[in-house]
């Protein structure tokens, strides 16, 4: 059975062969109808190629550049780990974050420097570098690469060194650090003027963080000499019976998300032992917090009091608050309060003793107690860190005190007298457990900052100082893997809240004129498979008409008519298989005759220059498309020829 | 089917009446056989009659090419194959027309039936030996077996050799004639062919149509002595069924001969006379000067067996040589 199967198929390339007028008649006919579709695939791939490679070339073509605009998602070193894995075909995502820095090189004994170059960050696998051949520095590499104006004023080369001058601060505070980083490359850049470089993003956040004051101890640079900003949980506003604060001193504390409460009954501890017995009678005290404020060590309040006290109508005293804290101090329990208060104010008549309180010039690292001192103590903040306190002693002036207050509101004397006598013998009590030590308020600010970890302490220059966060960039640039992806990439980021600026519009114009012209030729092929189909079988129902006598002999020796119909059907495929070869031999040669620039022929000048391209998928297509062609329309002739009669196929195909 | 050991007769054919509708005159032309048509095995049978009388159409109902028109009329219609276990086998070929056993009947042509019609009709794309191995390959026969077996054949019918001749009439040398393409055949080279390719593949059956009317006598009668000897030989278990309108030819070779006439005023053509006949020729078993290849000469094939022993390795090449003795 296989054997006479396979002598059938013999016998087909014989026929295919030996008879080649016909054949070839067939082959040209077919490939004649293959020829213009495979063009027409080719012309539509290079069309549409062309348009894609001027974004390819260009740097911006895979490129997204997006930023939160206060919608989005913060951007920082998770926030962009979380979009390089979560976004869909995202190659590198890179902070578009800079730095100004000074470049210099000692070439043969000569200074050679650049006082101001802008540094970008880069990510290995950069598709900005690779575009122009270059490899960005790996991660933790000291590495550079320097635009060629750069280059050509350090008189530079690759695999020299350049040390990077850092500068922070202003004035007599001014300060810098310099590093040497390694040359890997030098980018060409469109003007020699451009002072330019690129540095791996760890760098330039280090180099970033020196620049914003901080420490960076992988480089040994110290910490800069500004304290981190004192941040409170509430202000203390003091005002007198007589000048309370207005209805518009409300509005305006209201309107900046204070809320206020009266704590004139209830001062916030350990105040009431601090102020004079009857303070109740002769002072009115709000507590003006936010929501967060107090619950929050990230949501505390930096305002200068003396700011908002100059906003408000009322002749008001307001105190930065932070709660008290408690210490341990020479195996005695004290409790630490911050209090800061102008030089010159009324309310120190309103006291203990009007030196109590600090004003906000003073140093921070000082404290001051009615029973102790003078004496240097440390403050144990944690088990590393202990802070050096110069205690100084202050008298109770309760009686001048009594008298100030008195003769501001003597009124209300008796009855504040009356009202204090609970608390103050509850204070008589507390003092004789808990010693309270008054410290500059900006020195609690910080000591709470600290247990809340928002800033460290730096022993080296004796103040708290910011602790470094995570750089937030203002923006970044996104490769996504190709220029295809990057419309899904965009939708992805929008969704996030993300402002997105890249080439989306240009890609989607290329995929519509892709679309419209694959729509175009998905018609024509049709029509054109489907005139072929027709041709086929016209042609082929021709030619097995005069082959009646051949397939008379086959049936009158016995041949099947499964056998015919295959062996027919089989044929046309294999003339379909010979066409589709032909019509890609004459596609490829036009093809290239087409994207041949005629430079050197001046009498060709005429010639347009095409690209074409002629693509594996639309091969396959057009060549499968020719043998489907001739396998449907040999069909109807192998059906008929199946069915002839074979003697009569004989006799009628003798005289053909 | 049945299986018979020893048939007397290889076909039977009793009560045929085939009609064939001539669009062109719009008439319907009979052929009847009422009288019983046998035809033994190691016979050959001429048809004999005027043109026109039905005698091809006959030929084509017996070889199978065509289906009868009446075919409930037929009380007859048998045809004996044989096994390769030298058994036989009997179809009734009434019952396969009547059920229209399509693939029953492309077997017994390709295995049992050989037949060589009026003008040859070689498959063109092929040469002379890749048409006589047609129904070799048809039937699957190895390579080897094939080649020799056309060999044998192209001895057998003159064709190994012959000489080629210029435009000026000079000779050329030998001319492979086996590996010509048949376009390149003289007409007689053509016919002996076709007779080459019918025989074959050992038919049980050998319907010949007009096979000598290209060959001049001599060719002819070398032809038809092989032909006889190949089918009606003693150790033969075939027949040869031959038309012809030679009577000289019928009586030379043919043990049987049935006539054919027009009935007269009837669209009919009907067998009229079975008579039997001794022919003339010469006895087959001894050899017999091949004139178209004189170095050859031919002994009838010794072992005719049924195209399965070709594969089956019953048939050694020395056996198959032994049929032929070359001078």
């Amino acid at each position: 059975m296989i054997g006479r199967w396979w002598y059938y198929f013999g016998l087909g390339c014989r026929d295919l062969i030996r008879l080649w007028s016909t054949t070839q008649h067939h082959v040209i006919i077919v490939a004649g109808i293959c020829l213009p579709i495979m063009m027409l695939l080719g012309l539509k791939r290079g069309h549409v190629e062309t348009l894609r490679q001027d974004l390819i070339t260009s740097p911006t073509g895979r490129q997204i550049t997006f930023w939160s605009a206060r919608k989005g998602e913060l951007l920082d070193r998770n926030g962009i780990e979380r979009l390089t894995s979560e976004l869909p075909t995202v190659d590198v995502i890179i902070p578009e974050t800079q730095r100004i820095a000074g470049l210099r090189t000692l070439v043969d004994g000569e200074l050679r420097e650049v006082e101001a170059a802008t540094l970008y960050a880069t990510r290995p696998g950069d598709p900005l570098l690779l575009q122009l051949g270059l490899q960005a520095p790996e991660r933790g590499m000291r590495g550079i690469i320097i635009g060629e104006g750069v280059a050509q004023r350090l008189s530079a080369r690759v695999g020299q060194s350049v040390e990077v001058i850092l500068t922070r601060g202003r004035g007599d505070l001014a300060e810098s650090a310099k590093v040497d980083l390694n040359v890997v490359g030098i980018m060409p850049t469109e003007e020699l003027a451009a002072a330019i470089a690129y540095v791996d993003l760890d760098l330039l956040d280090q180099f970033d963080a020196y620049v914003r004051g901080f420490r960076v101890p992988e480089f040994g640079w110290a910490s800069a000499k500004s304290p981190a900003p004192d941040a409170y949980s509430s202000y203390l506003i003091f005002c007198e019976p007589g000048n309370d604060l207005t209805e518009g001193d409300r509005r305006f504390l209201a309107d900046r998300g204070f809320q206020l409460s009266n704590r004139t009954a209830s001062p916030p501890e350990p105040l009431s032992r601090l102020l004079i017995e009857n303070f109740a009678e002769k002072l009115i005290l709000y507590e003006a917090r936010t929501e967060r404020s107090e619950l929050d060590p990230r949501a505390r309040l930096r305002l200068a009091p003396s700011e908002l006290s100059e906003a408000t109508e009322a002749d008001d005293v307001i105190l930065p608050w932070n709660r008290s804290q408690s210490a341990s101090v020479s195996g005695e329990q004290w409790q630490m309060v911050g209090l800061s208060l102008p030089r010159r104010t009324w309310l120190r008549e309103y006291f203990i003793n009007a030196d109590l309180a600090f004003d906000y010039e003073a140093d921070p690292f000082q404290g001051r107690a009615t029973s102790k001192g003078p004496m240097s103590v440390q403050w144990p903040l944690n088990d590393a860190l202990k802070v050096n306190l110069s205690i100084e002693p202050v008298k109770q002036q309760e009686s001048d005190a009594s008298q100030t207050s008195s003769s501001v509101n003597s009124d209300s004397k008796t009855d504040a007298s009356e009202a204090n006598a609970k608390s103050n013998s509850t204070a008589t009590v507390e003092s004789e457990e808990t010693a309270i030590v008054v410290v500059p308020a900006n020195l609690l600010a910080w000591v709470s900052s600290y247990s809340a970890g928002l800033v460290e302490y730096d022993a080296d220059i004796r103040l708290f100082v910011p602790k470094l966060e995570s750089a937030i960039y203002d923006r970044a640039r996104l490769y996504a893997r190709t220029i295809d992806e990057v419309p899904t990439v965009v939708r992805a980021l929008a969704e996030r809240q993300f402002a997105v600026m890249s080439e989306t519009g240009r890609i989607t114009e290329i995929h519509r004129q892709d679309e419209s012209l694959q729509l175009l030729v998905l018609v024509v092929g049709l029509g054109v498979f489907l005139f072929g189909v027709v041709t086929v079988f016209s042609v082929l129902m021709d030619s097995t008409d005069r082959k009646r006598a051949t397939i008379g002999i086959l049936r009158v020796m016995g041949m099947s008519r499964a056998g015919i119909f295959a062996s027919i059907l089989l044929r046309a495929t294999a003339i379909g298989a010979a066409a589709a070869l032909l019509s890609l031999l004459c596609g490829w040669g036009l093809s290239q005759a087409l994207a041949w620039p005629p430079r050197d022929f001046s009498w060709l000048q005429w010639k347009p220059v095409v690209a074409v391209q002629l693509h594996e998928m639309d091969l396959s297509i057009v060549a499968t498309g020719a043998m489907l062609c001739c396998g449907f329309g040999a069909i109807p002739p192998a059906w008929r020829a199946s069915r002839l009669d074979p003697f009569d196929a004989i006799v009628e195909g003798r005289f053909r | 089917m049945n299986a018979d050991p020893s048939p007397q007769f290889l076909l039977e054919l009793e009560g045929l009446e085939q009609r064939l509708f001539d669009a062109a005159s719009g008439e319907t032309f009979t052929v009847r056989v009422d009288m019983p048509l046998r035809i033994a095995c190691r016979s050959s049978v001429a048809l004999l009659g005027p043109s026109g009388c039905g005698k091809t159409t006959l030929l084509t109902v017996l070889g199978l090419l065509r289906s009868p028109t009446s075919v409930e009329r037929i009380q007859r219609f048998l045809m004996r194959t044989p096994l390769g276990d030298g058994n036989w086998i009997e179809h009734d070929l009434r019952d396969v027309w009547q059920r229209r056993r399509r693939r029953h009947v492309e077997r017994l042509r390709r295995e049992h039936l050989g037949f060589a019609l009026q003008s040859g009709e070689l498959l063109p794309a092929l040469t002379v030996r890749e048409n006589i191995a047609a129904p070799l390959r048809l039937n699957s026969v190895s390579g080897n077996a094939c080649r020799q077996r056309v060999n044998e054949l192209l001895q057998s019918f003159g064709l190994e050799d012959s000489e080629s001749f210029s435009n000026n009439g000079s000779k050329n040398g030998p001319r492979r004639l086996g590996d010509q393409r048949v376009n390149r055949l003289s007409g007689g080279e053509y016919q002996r062919v076709a007779l080459a390719r019918a025989v074959a593949h050992r038919p049980t059956l050998l319907f010949v149509d007009e096979p000598t009317s290209a060959l001049n006598r001599e060719l002819a009668h070398d032809a038809l002595r092989q032909l006889r000897s190949l089918q009606c030989g003693p150790q033969s278990h075939g027949a040869l069924v031959m038309i012809t309108h030679d009577e000289n030819l019928a009586t030379t070779f043919c043990d049987v001969i049935i006539r054919m006439a027009p009935r007269r005023g009837e669209p009919v053509g009907e067998v009229v006379e079975i008579s039997p006949n001794t022919p003339t020729v010469e006895p087959a078993l001894l050899p017999e000067v091949n004139h178209s290849s004189p170095a050859v000469v031919t002994l009838p094939v010794q072992e005719l067996a049924p195209i399965e022993s070709l594969n089956a390795g019953s048939l050694t090449p020395d056996q198959i040589a032994m049929a032929e003795v070359k001078a």
